[in-house]
């Protein structure tokens, strides 16, 4: 992506427009975008408690670039570990019901559970018990909301 | 006494000696259908190569450029309802006067390049359509 500052007024191309008009002409064929006034545009890496502001041109740099503002947490820590667990437990109970099936078919059929598929079933569950324990041990709110599983 | 024939004695000195850019013809005096391209003047007619920066709409119909480095082209002696063509080569950057509003198409560096110029309103505004060969 790049960028152009108009009087103050900072517009983004997905690339070179192919035609550009300003003062001095119409033009066609811009090659060199950086000679119209046109410069990269950089995203910055957001954690997860950040969000883009305001798009700047960075002189030093000679790149567009956005601001990074921090997200107002109005939850509690209590709350933010109470929706952390939830994922946690939804996306683990995703992880195991690809497997119900020989649960259901143990119990209908008492055809054996493969030993690998209980192992298996095994090691998730301790490891949704082991991450919700790490989480239920965070003391801040961007520990909570950066855990990741 | 009857004329069989018209001599220099009796016409009028200039009448048929002078040409018509000497003097003036009325609109009735020229056929319906009666001009022809061969009697437009050159600046309809002709395609010219363009060597320095100016584009002058009184001197050619088709003026062909190929570009070695970024140019910027001028614009002169434009009047409403003029319509000339630029065929323009090159993979540079084509500057044309800030009077110019490209109504459709896109300059192909790696073509040639047909841009047809309509003066809307003289000097003040022209309309350009950028075309180039289908392949």
């Amino acid at each position: 992506m790049i960028a152009i500052d108009l009087n103050g007024t900072i517009k983004t191309f997905s690339k070179l427009p192919k035609v550009w008009s300003d003062a001095n002409g119409t033009h066609l064929n811009i090659t060199d975008g950086e000679a119209f006034g046109f410069y990269p545009v950089i995203t910055p890496e957001l954690s997860a408690i950040e969000e883009l502001g305001s798009i700047y041109f960075d002189s030093e740099a000679n790149v567009f670039t956005y601001a990074i503002n921090t997200i107002n947490i109005t939850e509690t820590l209590s709350e933010l570990k109470k929706q952390r667990i939830m994922i946690l437990k939804e996306s683990y109970n995703n992880l195991l019901s690809k497997t119900d099936w020989y649960i259901t078919r143990y119990n209908e059929l008492s055809i054996p559970i493969p030993q690998d598929i209980s192992n298996q079933r095994a090691q998730l569950r301790e490891e949704c018990n082991s991450h919700e324990m790490a989480i239920n041990n965070l003391n801040t709110k961007i520990a909570v909301i950066e855990y990741y599983f | 006494m009857a004329l069989t024939k018209v001599t220099a004695a009796v016409l009028e000195p200039t009448a048929v000696t002078d040409n018509i850019s000497n003097g003036s013809i009325s609109s009735d005096k020229i056929a319906n259908d009666a001009i022809s391209y061969a009697k437009l003047g050159s600046e309809f007619t002709t395609a010219a190569t363009l060597s320095a920066s100016d584009v002058d709409f009184s001197t050619a119909q088709v003026f062909t450029k190929t570009l070695t480095a970024n140019d910027t082209l001028t614009f002169s002696n434009v009047s409403t309802g003029m319509v000339k063509d630029l065929v323009i080569t090159g993979n540079f950057t084509l500057t044309l006067p800030a009077s110019v509003k490209v109504v459709s198409g896109a300059y192909d560096g790696s073509v040639s390049n047909l841009i047809q110029i309509v003066a809307t309103n003289g000097a003040t505004e022209q309309w350009a359509s950028i075309s180039q060969e289908v392949v």
